[in-house]
């Protein structure tokens, strides 16, 4: 038997933007192409695209088109199903794109392995494909033993039924034997510590409990390869540590896992290879400290800075227009790699075609939308010519995550521009001493003084 | 400590037959796990549990009666009305819900069909199983209303697996075809009651077989629930069943299992990218 675990090969996904296509668009192209299939099914032409690799638009990369397409060109030909018309008009459209391309890895028995990568670089369709959740497009993966994903936490738990009943629908739908629960059950609940609540439906559990059921049953799976996807991203510190602590046990007993997570300082406690992945592609490969090196300095994600050429580019109406927005930082940080230790600034350039009181106001936004807090600068006198407004940051202002930043021009009392999504960047963690206790709760992550003394010696009745 | 079991994922992977027969075989305690969680969950947090599965046919029974039988007078071959709408109402509901929840099957569970794998034909196929757990307290209560009204025959015992295999296969292989629709075209769902509906009225629930045009009798195998039905209320009577019927009722359903299957597993690989 070799001792390699997994072994990848040629991998690729296709997907199409926004989900599937709309409703009517889809049943009225599988209809019409399913009725022209049927009034041109005895011309002599192969109607799987599959077969025909020539009437594809333009394959990103043509590198492994061929190897997995099954199909020869010698196929009889036959009327499209609707499955294959569909298929085929998403090829036709250039509205697809590759989610994973030309994936190689071979990875040994025993490894733990960090996949790393911005949102949207196709770890989790890897891991999807790797839990054959989803097929892949291209290649394929070969692999021995028994494979469980933890893609989410608590995956089934039904709310209407208790804790013992869901124990037993979570192992069985993550793949355990019903006897092997049985064995696990006093070693699951003793691990969630929920014994007390164990015939309370779960639907009246705190969310801690929840979780912490939930990852009880995960933590007691014994696959041969383990894939984990950022799920040890909930639950309190103390539990993160003892599942943490679970999984160092499991890499011990010579299991192989794929872990999933943008908590760096997880990574490198559990694993010891990695690869980093970006659009689909992997872009490094090796020993995990170069890899996480290798993604710190990477930048594909963020909008540092803008520039525009002259006012009648800038976007907006109005006398007064953005010129350039920049992020800064002073030397020794980087403005690649900011962290909640690093002070920076933003710094806004002015074109005014008339005079003017003006004031600009930022304002800080999770991606998802929400407001952090916004910030407004003193009014200013200007007449026409540039003008520089410049906002100075301190450390320890923002949380790990990433951000996007609002400009807003006002006149007077009266705004006149709105520039959404001026900047967009993402501020890291910072090593702490310690072992690791993940993302710190809060939309901002202050540094506040402390005065902390013992105030009085006594012995308390 | 490794088992030496290989596998391999590849585009083509699902299309093979083995591998699908294999892959239901591995899985078979996630069926029976998914049978005992639907029955589990279907009467929680009711006031009358599971009572309702005894009171739904006989009120319904009740409306029948009064308003096709004292009102419309429909003629029922010589049965009384309670018994005539019970015989059909029994099979027809559990298949009806079956039908309905099997549709809707895959759009319910999407959050586990996203996040973990198993042959997803275990849901409907649990979902069919469990409606035999209705039909059961259903068929116990047309047991007993026919010997208190005394037209019980024996003959009911050995017919009703033989019917009840027909009705499953019949849910079954129609669910799976519309679950896999309802994956990717929603219109299922909106459709699906009224689907039902018509679907009642083409099967004698209401009428008895005897009122169809002599056309439609004679291809009358080609809905089996009109089968079932048909057959529950024959026996009742007295009157012989037709073997033919019978047998091209079940073949007509194991056609229409077959179609489903065929049909869903030609989708089922990509039903994670659609739902």
């Amino acid at each position: 038997m070799s001792d390699t675990a997994i072994k990848i090969e040629n991998l690729g996904k296709r997907y199409r933007y926004g989900g599937a296509a709309p409703l009517s668009h889809n049943l009225r192209a599988d209809i019409t192409e399913w009725a022209k299939g049927l009034i041109r099914r005895r011309e002599p032409r192969v109607q799987s695209h599959e077969s025909q690799p020539s009437t594809l638009r333009s394959p990103p990369s043509p590198a492994s088109e061929p190897s997995a397409l099954s199909p020869q060109p010698s196929t009889p030909p036959h009327h499209p199903s609707l499955h294959e018309v569909h298929e085929k008009h998403l090829d036709e459209s250039p509205e697809y794109f590759w989610a994973l391309r030309d994936i190689n890895l071979e990875i040994k028995q025993g490894e733990v392995v960090g996949i790393i990568g911005r949102n949207g670089a196709g770890k989790s369709t890897l891991l999807k494909i790797l839990s054959r959740i989803t097929p892949p497009t291209t290649g394929k993966i070969t692999y021995h033993g028994r494979v469980s994903s933890l893609l989410e936490v608590g995956t089934g738990f039904h709310r209407e039924l208790t804790g013992r009943e869901n124990v037993f629908l979570n192992g069985s739908i993550l793949g355990m034997r019903r006897a092997e629960i049985a064995r696990k059950f006093d070693e699951i609940v003793a691990f969630a510590e929920v014994e007390k609540f164990l015939d309370t439906p779960v639907k009246f559990y705190s969310s801690g409990m929840y979780v912490r059921l939930a990852f009880a049953v995960a933590a007691h799976l014994e696959p041969e390869i383990l894939v984990v996807d950022e799920v040890l991203a909930v639950g309190d510190a103390s539990f993160q540590k003892k599942c943490l602590g679970k999984m160092g046990d499991v890499a011990k007993q010579g299991r192989t896992i794929l872990f999933v997570s943008h908590n760096m300082t997880a990574i490198k406690s559990l694993c010891r290879s990695g690869f980093l992945l970006n659009q689909g592609t992997i872009v490094t490969s090796g020993e995990i400290s170069g890899v996480i090196d290798a993604y710190v300095s990477s930048d594909t994600f963020a909008v540092c800075s803008r520039y525009w050429d002259s006012p009648t580019e800038s976007p907006g109406p109005g006398p007064f227009r953005f010129k350039s927005i920049v992020l800064a930082t002073d030397a020794p940080h980087r403005t690649d790699h900011l962290t909640v230790k690093t002070p920076f600034r933003v710094s806004i350039d002015l074109w005014a075609s008339r005079p003017g009181t003006v004031n600009l106001s930022l304002q800080m936004n999770l991606l998802s939308g929400e407001i952090i807090f916004a910030v407004a600068s003193q009014r200013i006198q200007l007449v026409p010519g540039e003008a520089r407004f410049v906002c100075h940051f301190p450390s320890d202002l923002l949380n790990d995550g990433a951000y996007s930043l609002n400009a807003m021009i006002v006149e007077g009392d009266a705004p006149r521009y709105v520039l959404r999504e001026a900047l967009v960047f993402e501020v890291h963690d910072v090593a702490r001493s310690g072992s690791w206790v993940g993302k710190w709760p809060g939309l901002v992550r202050p540094q506040l003084s402390w005065n902390c003394a013992q105030t009085t010696v006594t012995t308390l009745p | 400590m490794i088992s030496s079991a290989t596998t391999v994922i590849s585009a083509e992977r699902h299309e093979r037959l083995r591998q699908f027969l294999k892959d239901l075989w591995d899985y078979r305690e996630l069926f029976w796990t998914f049978v005992e969680r639907d029955i589990k969950v279907r009467y929680k947090q009711t006031a009358f549990g599971v009572i309702w599965v005894v009171l739904q046919p006989l009120f319904m029974m009740g409306a029948f009666s009064i308003i096709f039988g004292k009102i419309a007078r429909m003629p029922t071959d010589g049965l009384p009305y309670a018994l005539f709408y019970l015989a059909a109402l029994v099979p027809w509901n559990t298949f009806a819900t079956a039908l309905s929840q099997s549709s809707l099957s895959m759009e319910a569970n999407a959050q586990l069909i996203s996040k973990v794998y198993f042959p997803r034909v275990v849901v409907p196929g649990g979902i069919i199983c469990g409606s035999f757990v209705d039909f059961g307290i259903g068929w116990t209560l047309l047991n007993g209303v026919a010997i208190w009204m005394g037209y019980w025959h024996w003959q009911l015992l050995p017919l009703t697996p033989f019917l009840l295999l027909i009705q499953a296969c019949t849910a079954f292989g129609i669910g799976l075809v519309l679950a896999a629709l309802n994956a990717q075209y929603r219109d299922v769902k909106h459709a699906i009651g009224f689907v039902v509906q018509v679907f009642m009225l083409a099967t004698p629930v209401i009428y008895p077989a005897s009122r169809l045009p002599l056309a439609a009798q004679q291809w009358m195998f080609l809905n089996p629930m009109a089968v079932v039905v048909t057959s529950y209320r024959a026996t009742l009577q007295g009157v012989a069943l037709d073997p033919q019927l019978l047998a091209l009722g079940l073949l007509t359903s194991v056609l229409y299992l077959f179609l489903g299957v065929w049909f869903f597993r030609r989708r089922e690989a990509r039903l994670a990218d659609i739902l």
